[in-house]
């Protein structure tokens, strides 16, 4: 049984991949950019579903992370760093500042926790507004801007993200396998059960939310390297944050496939909605979400597969 | 100087209670964080500023109207659409008002437009001792004091307020002492969108009205309900004045440009070092 | 015999044929494809809805006059809209969209400075000549693109005139408090006028910024208060601004002047304060009673002030007539050259100087408009007076601020 799990699993992937491949290179510039906007919002995802999803701890810190990310990667690059070199920089930074500030926040639970980071994300904001000397304030940061073609800059921008969205998924693969993951979930069950046991709770906290956060910082600053310009209101967007929690409870919280199946339904819908309502986009997005939560409270793919093994149920009595 | 700068504080540390007594109410007993409480705020100040505008009479009346639609409103979606998911963990219900939020102020752009609205009624102010103080926000003082006032009444002296306190301590006992759950949850909500269009009312007075506003003042209720804490009736009173005098000397001593990032800090503040709140009783995460 | 016949009957009907097709007008020509993203839903719905009533006035007119002249054939422009959601990744994304799926010819800027940036970036790749009509920042220029230009001349030629005609017609104007909504627009004209100021030999005594979304000015007023300034120059949108003058005026602040840019020069401005509006003055980039000819379409400004309150029954701020000079001289561009081609577009609107209703437009080698040609107004009796320039003044300036 497991080998045949391994084998569908290592299909999937090499199914995925190859589709990737196969949409970047014949897509129009359009449709690249729009796939490059998913890819973000799916490392986004698997971003917060480590410490949203598996942890429990909901989290709508994303725009904080993001918007560092954003001018930590501008900064390096106007300093001199090319493009490759600022994104892990970026990355480090991210992963730095959070642990500092994980050790604040992760002391509060439930719906305190949730407020205490769009705190942080206000915070965030208004600093980058008034801090002119580190991020020019108001006026923003231009990037230095990647040469070349609209295909070639959109394939480039495309490559990089969704691999760094594989990446993501990946890392979750790991992690949701791993004793980490299985820390993480004991947290979330019980987290006072889960000390007793013997997981040290404070530390597995914080290293998830470093590594959350990490991943968010270099989403941000590809981002940035991607529009040649940045400001605080751009780069520390509350609706960001509510958008990527709600992708990932849409998916699946806590699942390995849930942040991507979550992403690509809201980018199709979002996009669909957009095109076709133009006056009323948000609020037929609002009714799909409350129609979501309705039917499929526990995220698409959870629904998938309880409906999947009724019917595989189903098959098997009927051969019986 | 400095008088003025606390009669400041406090003016507008009134107007911010208004805006967050509702919000405390539907967090502080249905465990809901309400992200539709924006939109009712806004709803209710255009129903008190096309009221005076297309029919004349007195702002105080028409928040009146607006206080009765706004419960009506609350009720109708508590019982229809909250009341089936309000045991559920906070994401859902978070992202389901997320969504309606999203329905709301989609409607209202598009009922409303996006051009601010303002009552040109001049309130006028008064000046005593050398300190001006806004009449209009005087008003608001006073609507976020008769709220407290009635909302603790409520709570500690009627029927429907025993009802409410009760299902908050334990829910389960509550039904099988046979209340009506589910109803006290409507009117608990109902009552909460009731203050929100109360605040709005006070808001209406005050400042020019947009739809975009939900946003920022959905920001402020999350940052009073937290410096009051929740589980106290006072406590988004004392939030809001808390609020307005830390922004006050935030602007004065830093800047006008740091005077909000001051409150979120505080907030950050409080709840590393004393989650509860200035009034709140733990045991509300 | 039938085989001549045949013959003769082709030949007859391949005569007809012939002659008809000289007769007949051809066919309708490829429309002109002009992109536009605009902000219909969102925080900067407002303004976003403004521009995009500019373009529409263009379109009209020129569509009405059987289209743009290009070449020998009349070609209508075809206004290729999208709501970008005051979203600037979704800006940029419309962008893309324009150029690849709709392959417009040219495209108007997003209504936002950051929008403006990024979608610029986007658009110098494609080497699709974008049109802004909504930023006055040189700070939006600076990344020296050859396809961005503005309509609105720089800021500095804004609080230049301020200061010199204030200084000159307000008797014993000395001092003045700026206090800026820290945004890129309304920061950067702010700091502008410091400069100014100082120029004129006028001290600033208070030089404050405030952050988006305030809620409450009245301990920044009291501070100024205290320094009691001739002169208290505010910056915002509509929504600060108006909340703004309400706390003056419960604060008891009257100085002579006060200044609010740019919210001031708006109609809704006025409709939210009622008589709290008057003597509030501010500074636009042109005004319905200014007095311009334009050869190409409405025949000078009084004649689009007209049409536009015919068609939206409000008068017209300087950004709708903005987005209508923008629209507008893309369409004289292509007429000149002769062709949709971009270098050649390009090449004429780098060098031409426009005569519009709107006033003269020529771009700069940064790509704005370096012809200034401010008009500073004053809300007196619920409507907007010009105080300047001489040519088209309607009025005095009158002091002090209104109880």
């Amino acid at each position: 049984m497991k080998t045949q799990q391994r084998t569908w699993t290592i299909a999937f992937g090499a199914a995925l991949v190859l589709a990737t491949i196969g949409f970047g290179v014949t897509a129009n510039n359009f449709l690249l950019q729009a796939g490059t906007t998913l890819a973000m919002y799916v490392a986004l995802a698997y971003a917060w579903n480590i410490v949203g999803g598996y942890m429990g701890y909901p989290s709508f810190g994303t725009a904080a992370f993001f918007g560092f990310g954003c001018y930590a990667g501008a900064i390096a690059q106007n300093a001199g760093a090319p493009m490759w070199l600022a994104w892990p920089a970026a990355a480090l930074g991210g992963a730095i500042f959070s642990a500092v500030l994980g050790r604040i926040l992760l002391g509060m639970r439930g719906h305190y926790f949730a407020i205490g980071t769009i705190a942080v994300v206000e915070v965030m904001r208004e600093v980058s507004n008034n801090w002119e000397a580190l991020t020019a304030g108001a006026t923003g940061l231009n990037l230095p801007i990647v040469a070349g073609s609209p295909r070639e800059v959109g394939m480039l921008f495309f490559f990089v993200m969704t691999a760094f969205a594989g990446f993501a998924l990946l890392l979750t693969l790991l992690i949701a396998r791993s004793k980490f993951g299985f820390g993480l979930r004991c947290i979330k069950q019980n987290e006072q059960a889960a000390s007793m046991v013997g997981i040290g709770v404070l530390r597995y906290k914080v290293a998830a939310f470093v590594v959350s956060c990490a991943l968010m910082s270099a989403t941000g600053a590809i981002y940035a390297s991607m529009v040649a310009f940045i400001n605080p209101d751009d780069a520390f967007n509350i609706l960001m944050s509510i958008s990527v929690p709600v992708i990932v409870t849409l998916g699946g919280a806590g699942l390995v496939l849930g942040p991507l199946v979550g992403a690509v339904i809201y980018m199709v819908l979002d996009n669909f909605v957009w095109i076709n309502f133009i006056n009323y986009h948000s609020a037929v997005l609002g009714v799909i979400i409350i129609a979501v939560i309705y039917f499929i409270p526990q995220g698409v793919v959870r629904e998938f597969v309880k409906r999947g093994s009724v019917l595989l149920r189903r098959d098997t009595a009927k051969a019986a | 100087m400095l008088a003025q700068y606390i009669i400041n504080g406090l003016l507008i540390g009134s107007l911010y209670a208004c805006l967050a007594v509702g919000f405390s109410l539907v967090w502080g007993v249905l465990n809901i964080i309400n992200m539709l409480h924006g939109a009712f705020v806004v709803l209710g100040a255009y129903i008190v500023i096309f009221g005076v505008q297309s029919f004349g009479g007195s702002p105080i009346l028409w928040t009146g109207a607006a206080c009765v639609v706004l419960f009506a409103i609350g009720y109708v979606i508590q019982l229809g659409l909250i009341n089936k998911v309000v045991a559920a963990p906070i994401f859902i219900t978070f992202t389901l008002t997320f969504g309606m939020d999203l329905l709301a102020q989609n409607l209202m752009i598009n009922v409303f437009t996006a051009t601010p609205r303002s009552l040109t009624i001049g309130y006028g102010s008064l000046q005593i001792a050398g300190l001006s103080l806004s009449v209009a926000r005087l008003i608001a003082m006073g609507f976020a004091l008769l709220l407290t006032g009635l909302l603790y009444w409520l709570l500690k002296h009627s029927s429907i307020g025993r009802a409410i306190v009760a299902v908050r301590m334990d829910r389960h006992a509550a039904t099988l002492l046979g209340l009506d759950v589910p109803r006290i949850y409507a009117v608990t909500f109902g009552i909460g969108a009731l203050m929100a269009a109360a605040g709005g009312g006070a808001m209406a007075m005050a400042f020019p009205i947009t739809p975009v506003l939900d946003g920022t003042f959905l920001g402020k209720a999350f940052v009073i309900c937290v410096l009051g804490g929740l589980g106290s009736v006072p406590g988004a009173l004392i939030g809001g004045l808390v609020l307005g005098l830390l922004e006050s000397f935030g602007a004065v001593t830093l800047g006008s440009q740091w005077s909000a990032t001051v409150g979120f800090v505080i907030m950050l503040a409080i709840l590393v070092f004393r989650p509860a709140g200035i009034a709140g009783r733990s045991g509300f995460e | 015999m039938i085989k001549t016949a045949k013959r003769n009957c082709f030949a007859a009907g391949a005569a007809v044929v012939s002659a008809l097709a000289f007769v007949t007008p051809g066919h309708a020509a490829d429309p002109i494809k002009l992109g536009a993203p605009v902000a219909l839903t969102g925080s900067l719905a407002d303004e976003g809805g403004k521009l995009l009533h500019g373009y529409e006035m263009c379109v009209d007119a020129v569509n009405a006059k059987g289209g743009v002249k290009v070449g020998g054939e009349m070609r209508k422009i075809d206004l290729v809209k999208y709501d970008y959601q005051s979203d600037t990744n979704k800006a940029s994304q419309m962008i893309q969209r324009m150029a690849t799926v709709d392959k417009v010819d040219f495209v108007m800027a997003p209504y936002n400075s950051g929008a403006t940036k990024v979608t610029a970036v986007t658009a110098e790749r494609y080497d699709l000549p974008m049109m802004s009509t909504a930023a006055a920042t040189p700070s939006v220029f600076d990344q020296h693109f050859k396809n961005l230009y503005g309509i609105l001349f720089p800021n500095e030629a804004i609080s230049d005139a301020e200061a010199a005609y204030y200084k000159k017609a307000v008797p014993g104007l000395k001092t003045v408090a700026i206090i800026a909504m820290n945004s890129l627009f309304p920061k950067a004209i702010g700091a502008q006028l410091k400069k100014s100021a100082e120029k004129e030999g006028l001290q600033t005594v208070y030089d404050g910024l405030y952050s988006p979304d305030t809620l409450d000015f009245s301990n920044v007023l009291t501070e100024i208060k205290a320094k009691n300034p001739d002169w208290i120059y505010a910056t915002g949108f509509i929504q600060e601004l108006v909340l703004m003058r309400k706390q003056m005026a419960s604060l008891g602040l009257n100085p002579k002047i006060v200044t609010m840019n740019a919210a001031a020069a708006y109609r809704e401005y006025q409709r939210n304060l009622g008589p709290l509006a008057d003597h509030v003055t501010s500074s636009a980039w042109w005004h319905g009673s200014v007095n311009y000819q334009d050869e190409y379409i409405f025949g000078d400004t009084k004649k689009y002030d007209e049409v536009f309150q015919a068609k939206y029954k409000q008068e017209p701020s300087y950004l709708e007539a903005a987005a209508t000079a923008g629209c507008e001289v893309l369409a004289e561009s292509v007429e000149e050259a002769k062709t949709t081609e971009h270098a050649a577009v390009r090449k004429v609107l780098s060098s031409k100087t426009f005569n519009t209703f709107y006033g003269p437009v020529k771009f700069g080698p940064d790509g704005q408009n370096k012809v200034a040609s401010p008009v500073i107004l004053q809300i007196q009796n619920g409507n907007f007076t010009v105080l300047a320039p001489d040519s088209v003044k309607t009025g005095n300036v009158e002091t002090p601020l209104q109880k």
